[in-house]
């Protein structure tokens, strides 16, 4: 009928996304989150007046006219101020919790997001290739996934991450030095490619049998073409459902990571390293812990059900699920 | 079920799996296993009692379970037990500690009067735990292995007549030439190239502990030799436990014969989880407990816990071969730029900070006052430092700064890798487990310029202190001397203050060394270490804990209630 005019998928998506209240306050939070932690360098110069290496052992601060020892002569760190300086308290160290936290998280998301870019990108390849041309492409990809899938995620990366941090890594010409964040990276990227590869390679396989598909090889297009104009823009809501997921699952695992001293390497902090060095002050200065693992937590969460709030908005009827 | 209740059971479960695996993280970590639960009799009244098994903790596998190439008080705790030397240290507290007795030699040694040539006698009868009797031609053996293996107690027998040329042969199964064995008589003839007046200690130390004939020329630490003494090793599971299981067989005088049939060592990389497990009964005895919990443990459990003096230093080495420490100037930087009562936070307290090398109570200590570096309990004079980089041109030199994972080393490798920033090097820490720290930093090819290392001593002479800075004990792999500290005079005195028999004659010359040693910066001393023990409730601490001036605690001497 003249003068109506159909929603777009794009436009549905967003408007079953605006009624999914939860999904965006927690996606809301995350963007707050995220901004609070690129806001680090203004925290920690304009109002704690410290970075986030450095230690203030011997350092005193006036709480209530009164002066206290940063660090007390046994060892045990002061806890939340709640203001401009140690406004978390500080740790065994002496340094700012607060920076800590702030720059630790910078560095979480950090390895998290460029992992998820990185496995995305490779997912997206492989599973293209071995749904498109089946054959012995799929047979070698997916067994090569398989392979990767049957270790549990952790204990692979962190097998990876224990030979390589200390080591470095070389891949021909190129050398990335010990310690190096692209470490880290090039682990979760690689560890987490089967968990998105699977679920579009199996998509492509339905995708490759359909008619635009068959209408475009009988006009000529080489596999090249057909994969870049026919098959990813239908690949694409997959990705968009799955990236979110694949951030929180990096972060989760970046923090396991650090945690056992095969990701993030001191001075430098992150939300993993941070619960590490705080465990064995768990009784006398719990904050150490608690705070990074409340902020892990928080990230994860929201950005999880945000994810979930996705899904739902791209994908109501969950053809689509993260395999585990 | 409406779209919000889903979404709120969505949130619930994304909450609860988050947590489990935010807890999980949190919680993982090495888990020993659980322990082994009391044996024999329950608490009795006070006294010695005989019999039980407990179970101990450490933070990291000893370096070495071989007796030829141990060179750690953790290592060595347990190593003093199973392998007796021909002289012994009493396993007794204090100076009454400190005295040498005949181990496996009927006596002390003759001492020839050039002081080069010292005779021993092998007592008759003795047998390894496994039943092998003990023949003197045992002790050439024994020392060629420290010597074939590049142990960190070769120096200590370099001064063997034909040691070098033994070394230099690499023939394991050459002659030492300057031990000859007889196996009838069991008589034992040691020659030295020079006298040397510390060399009766070295032959009390566990390097020296004999070991068969026919032990091999390789690492034993996962199938240790049989050795004499009140425990003999059965298992050995490296960077999980090891088992002592009393040898019922010893005897010997001075010796003690151990209380417990067994003492399991279980490696525990948590200290946290060491002290919960001790306090629920699960470990018998913790040594150094966490900093962070000593404020808690000096309160709340004071009948368990107790803390004792050593005669120790610790200090940051730095290496004078490798860049930028090879300059004087920035040497002095470091020391300067150290805040030493800062450190002292880390320790809880248990860290006394000072100047000198040598600890207070060594023959041959004198404080250093005034300091050349300012009041140790001081500040750090960092912009003095800051110039001193500059001078040397050494402004933003890479530093790697080296420690092991053991708590607190971690956080004061972190302090003095930020000291080292402040003063404009690039400096960032680098930690590895303590179990291949050593052999790390030790051999020369890792270059390491600088990071975290301590000395107990190992016999009460401040030479075995200044053997860590004699040029002539620069070794390629196991080195000690990790400074690489060659300085022609600090090494000319110590090899003729070595030679003295009358230590208290020389023992302002002694204090003359260290404050060379000080002046010139070849190293970083931050402070002399009170050591920290923690026992379980069923341990009977008042009767029967010895604590040893050179070995911690006796572990032969603990006992049950």
């Amino acid at each position: 009928m003249p003068g109506v005019r159909t929603p777009t998928p794009r436009a549905r998506a967003f408007a079953r996304l605006r009624r999914e209240r939860i999904a965006l306050a927690s996606g809301f939070v995350f963007l707050l989150l995220v901004s609070a932690c690129m806001a680090a360098p203004l925290w920690a110069g304009q109002v704690a007046h410290t970075t986030p290496a450095e230690n203030h052992l011997s350092d005193t601060i006036v709480i209530d006219a009164k002066r206290t020892n940063v660090v007390a002569l046994d060892g045990v760190p002061i806890g939340p101020t709640w203001r401009a300086r140690f406004f978390l308290g500080a740790d065994g160290n002496g340094r700012d919790t607060m920076v800590r936290l702030l720059y630790g998280g910078r560095n979480s998301l950090l390895i998290g997001v460029s992992a998820a870019l990185l496995t995305t990108l490779v997912a997206l390849v492989l599973g293209l290739v071995a749904g498109y041309f089946r054959g012995i492409a799929d047979a070698v990809i997916a067994r090569a996934l398989d392979v990767i899938w049957a270790f549990p995620a952790i204990i692979l990366a962190v097998a990876l991450g224990v030979a390589l941090t200390l080591g470095g890594l070389q891949i021909g010409p190129v050398t990335i030095p010990a310690g190096s964040k692209l470490i880290a990276i090039l682990i979760i990227g690689a560890v987490t490619v089967p968990y998105l590869a699977r679920p579009i390679r199996a998509e492509v396989l339905l995708l490759r049998e359909r008619d635009f598909v068959e209408a475009a090889r009988a006009q000529g297009a080489g596999p090249l073409r057909i994969m870049r104009s026919e098959l990813l823009p239908n690949v694409v809501p997959t990705l968009i459902v799955f990236f979110p997921l694949l951030v929180a699952n990096a972060i989760l695992l970046e923090a396991a990571l650090s945690y056992l001293g095969a990701g993030i390497q001191p001075p430098e902090a992150s939300w993993g390293t941070m619960i590490s060095d705080g465990i064995d002050s768990i009784l006398s200065a719990v904050h150490l812990t608690l705070v990074p693992g409340g902020m892990l937590v928080a990230t994860v969460l929201s950005l999880n059900v945000f994810a979930d709030g996705v899904r739902d908005a791209v994908d109501p009827r969950a053809r689509v699920r993260l395999e585990h | 079920m409406s779209d919000a209740n889903k979404r709120l059971r969505s949130l619930s479960v994304w909450v609860l799996a988050t947590l489990l695996v935010a807890l999980s993280i949190g919680a993982c970590g090495d888990d020993g296993d659980k322990g082994p639960g009391a044996q024999g009799p329950g608490a009795q009244g006070a006294g010695t009692k005989k019999g039980g098994a407990i179970t101990i903790a450490l933070a990291s596998q000893p370096d070495y379970l071989d007796p030829a190439l141990s060179y750690t008080s953790d290592g060595w705790q347990s190593l003093w037990e199973v392998y007796t030397p021909l002289l012994v240290y009493p396993h007794k507290a204090g100076a009454a500690g400190a005295k040498l007795i005949p181990g496996l030699a009927e006596r002390l040694p003759e001492i020839s009067a050039d002081g080069k040539t010292y005779e021993l006698k092998l007592r008759r009868g003795l047998k390894y735990s496994d039943g092998t009797p003990v023949k003197a031609s045992d002790f050439e053996r024994t020392i060629q292995r420290v010597l074939n293996l590049e142990s960190g107690g070769s120096f200590l027998f370099s001064g063997i007549v034909g040691a070098d040329a033994y070394v230099e042969r690499g023939d394991a199964d050459g002659n030492i030439k300057g031990i000859e064995t007889d196996d009838e008589t069991g008589a034992i003839t040691i020659k030295l190239a020079e006298p040397d007046g510390t060399f009766q200690s070295a032959l009390a130390t566990t390097f020296a502990g004999l070991v068969p004939g026919d032990t091999k020329f390789k690492n034993l630490t996962k199938d240790p030799p049989p050795g004499v003494g009140p425990y003999k090793i059965t298992k050995s599971v490296p960077n999980r436990q090891f088992v002592l299981e009393k040898d019922t067989s010893f005897s010997l005088p001075g010796v003690s014969a151990g209380n417990l049939d067994t003492i399991t060592v279980k490696i525990v990389k948590s200290q946290e989880r060491q002290v919960q497990d001790a306090l629920k009964g699960k470990l018998d005895y913790v040594q150094a407990p966490p900093t962070d919990l000593l404020r808690e443990l000096r309160t709340k459990y004071k009948d368990l816990y107790r803390e004792y003096p050593t005669n120790s230093i610790y200090f940051f080495f730095l290496n004078s071969r490798v860049a930028p420490f090879d300059k004087l100037e920035v040497r002095q930087a470091a020391n300067l730029a150290v805040d030493k009562s800062a450190i002292a936070r880390l320790y809880g307290g248990l860290i006394a900070p000072t100047c000198n090398f040598l600890p207070p109570n060594m023959v041959g200590y004198a404080k250093l006052d005034p300091c050349p570096y300012g009041d140790p309990g001081g500040p750090a004079n960092v912009e003095k430092a800051k110039q001193l980089v500059e001078q040397a041109g050494a402004k933003g030199a890479k530093v790697s700064v080296w420690g092991t994972g053991d708590d607190p080393t971690p956080q004061v490798v972190e302090y003095y890798a930020d000291a080292l920033r402040k003063i404009g090097l690039d400096a960032k820490p680098k930690i590895v487990d303590g179990g291949v720290y050593g052999a790390t930093v030790g051999n020369q090819k890792t270059k390491a310029q600088t990071g975290f290392t301590n000395w107990f001593q190992d016999y009460p002479h401040p030479a075995n202190f200044m053997s860590l800075v004699d040029g002539t004990t620069i070794q390629e792999t196991n080195n000690q001397n990790l400074g690489n500290v060659d300085d022609k005079e600090i090494t000319a005195g110590i090899e003729r203050l070595k030679k003295e028999p009358d230590l208290g004659a020389v023992a302002g010359q002694w204090a003359e060394l260290d404050k060379k040693l000080i002046e010139r910066a070849y190293l970083v001393p931050y402070g002399n270490r009170e050591l920290t023990l923690l026992f379980s409730k069923r341990m009977n601490i008042e009767d029967c804990t010895v604590v040893h001036a050179l070995y911690d605690v006796d572990l032969a001497s603990l006992c049950l209630k």
